[in-house]
């Protein structure tokens, strides 16, 4: 039953509730809490003002107006819940994000190489063949958090993170992958950078990923990377 | 242009109710810290809550007006003047061009909201005129108002001198009362109302004790996206690994260091540290008015009794439309133009 999949729904404040799917970072849990959220925005319920889900937990976020008590829409969450499918079906877009993994973008490409036992080539070939799901934005507008890797790309943060990460940088740490949308403070390790601009306010789609999307990654030259850069500039 | 900012203050920025909606995107809500003050500002005036009130933090700018507008202050006591002569708060003020406003240095609370009739001439980010200061987007060009700065007004009153008087006039007639639950009330309360997370549980009984009892001190570190405060470490029992889960306006998180946050406007859409609990809706503004040195108890409560004093805050706004919507009358008797119609409150 697709009721099953909530373990707890739990106030966070007097305006927002968590619904708990899980608690490890799992595909099958990311797709759920993404088919759970989709369910409420189209529920249009007046008071919830925003949902969100974030690996294994959807967020609801309502107005003061109306105001229900929480169990109220708690209960509400839960009968709807079980009217959703057993096995979640959110075919997420497929993207593919070009990649330059240039040592000079890659700082920390033989470091992740040598973690994996791999040659820097063979690292670079497995990061191509792993196809992996944004499973939530945030820490800045854009930054996808991408996984999950297989072992090889088990490898933790820097101890020390680094000031300045140059936009469009791809990390990697316990088995998942960011992409820095702009230059920010970081501590993943650093394997190449895509010269796509991933977050842009005054689009109309500000952001390039969407949670659920099946991203893979595909390699670029120097060459490539610069020529993509200067058409799509980022700030 | 409406007025010209001829000395910045130390951080003011345009903030309205925040930007929902794409949290899913990593992107903050920002908006106001203190929504009560934020709210009465605009109501005062006659604008829907919605709309983007100046945000003023410790010392504020000195705005040169070259139109007239009505505004009114509220929030942190800034020692405000027009022409040199002081200025009430939570009262609509008529600015004919030429004059000149101060806000030297906040005198009670720390921060003050700015409202004009109709609002101001910002556009909308993503569905918001908030100033989202990490990410460098919305309100003033992304950032706090500077020197030299010109911001436009979406109504213009009438210039003639005989129509403001006449404004002025009719608005130093009209009372308003404002309910104990609005007005100055957040400035000398440091009693701070909050829930208690399923997590709480899990911190050791002497940093639950600790928390109780402790007069927390706001430290160095509290700004727009979270005051840290200053007291006894707090400790879990059993530490374990979590997952990055939403976070929201209040919550109260734990770093492993033992310090406490809370997550005010420009918070992260989501942490990964040990949750307390989260401050109450209706007590966020007592923080939003603290500055570092301040100090504030913390009392718990039940997430019910903390919605029905929500949504009695909510109530007690809703009166207040009603109580001044003579007044509006006057206001809007005065207009001259509407650049682009605002969201007004008939």
């Amino acid at each position: 039953m697709a009721s099953d999949w909530i373990r707890t729904i739990r106030p966070e404040g007097d305006r927002c509730l968590i619904v708990e799917l899980g608690d490890q970072i799992d595909e099958t849990i990311g797709r759920r809490a993404r088919q759970l959220a989709q369910a409420i925005e189209a529920a249009r319920w007046p008071e919830v003002i925003e949902v969100i889900a974030a690996f294994g937990t959807v967020a609801i976020f309502v107005t003061p107006i109306s105001n229900p008590p929480a169990e109220a829409l708690a209960d509400r969450i839960e009968a709807l819940s079980q009217t959703l499918p057993e096995v979640a079906n959110l075919p997420g877009r497929k993207v593919t994000l070009p990649v330059c993994y240039d040592a000079r973008y890659g700082l920390d490409l033989e470091k992740v190489a040598a973690n994996a036992g791999l040659s820097v080539p063979a690292l670079i070939a497995a990061h191509q063949a792993s196809i992996c799901q944004v499973f939530t934005l945030g820490f800045s507008p854009g930054l996808p958090y991408l996984g999950v890797f297989d072992e090889r790309f088990d490898i933790p943060r820097l101890k020390n993170p680094r000031l300045q990460v140059s936009a469009g940088s791809v990390g990697i740490a316990n088995r998942q992958a960011v992409v820095y949308p702009r230059m920010l403070p970081g501590g993943w390790n650093l394997i190449g950078a895509t010269p796509i601009r991933l977050f842009d306010p005054k689009a109309d789609e500000p952001s390039f990923l969407k949670p659920g999307d099946e991203v893979t990654f595909k390699a670029i030259s120097v060459e490539e990377f610069e020529a993509l850069q200067s058409q799509a500039p980022s700030t | 242009m409406s007025f010209k900012v001829t000395k910045p203050g130390v951080l003011s920025t345009f903030q309205d109710g925040g930007r929902w909606g794409y949290q899913s995107l990593g992107v903050s809500v920002c908006g106001a810290m203190d929504l009560v003050s934020h709210h009465l500002a605009n109501l005062i005036v006659g604008n829907s809550t919605d709309m983007a009130t100046l945000e003023i933090t410790l010392m504020g700018p000195t705005l040169v007006f070259k139109q007239a507008c009505c505004l009114c202050l509220t929030g942190a006591d800034m020692q405000a003047k027009l022409n040199n002569k002081p200025v009430a708060r939570f009262r609509p003020i008529v600015i004919k061009a030429g004059d000149t406003l101060i806000m030297p240095l906040a005198k009670e609370g720390t921060r003050a909201y700015l409202a004009v009739h109709g609002g101001f001439a910002l556009p909308l980010v993503m569905g918001s005129q908030s100033t989202y200061l990490r990410s460098g987007f919305g309100g003033w060009d992304g950032r706090a108002l500077q020197a030299g700065d010109e911001v436009g007004f979406n109504i213009k009153l009438d210039n003639a001198p005989e129509k403001l008087n006449k404004l002025s006039n009719a608005l130093w007639d009209t009372r308003i009362y404002l309910p104990s639950s609005l007005g100055a009330w957040s400035l000398r309360k440091s009693t701070v109302r909050w829930i208690k997370s399923t997590t709480w549980p899990e911190f050791t009984r002497e940093s639950q004790q600790s928390v109780l009892q402790t007069a927390w001190r706001v430290a160095n570190d509290a700004d727009r996206m979270g005051f840290r405060l200053d007291g006894p470490k707090l400790a879990l029992s059993v530490a374990r690994e979590r997952l990055s889960e939403p976070t929201t306006f209040g919550t109260i998180q734990v770093p492993a260091a033992g310090q406490p946050i809370v997550l005010m406007a420009d918070r992260q859409t989501s942490g990964g540290y040990a949750k307390l609990g989260c401050v109450a809706s209706v007590d966020l503004p007592i923080l939003a008015q603290k500055k570092p040195g301040d100090n504030i108890h913390f009392l718990p409560i039940d997430v019910e009794q903390a919605q029905a004093l929500d949504a009695a805050r909510r109530a007690a706004f809703e009166e207040l439309v009603i109580q001044l919507t003579n007044m509006h009358q006057h206001i809007r008797a005065t207009v001259a133009s509407i650049n682009h119609l605002g969201d007004i409150v008939s």
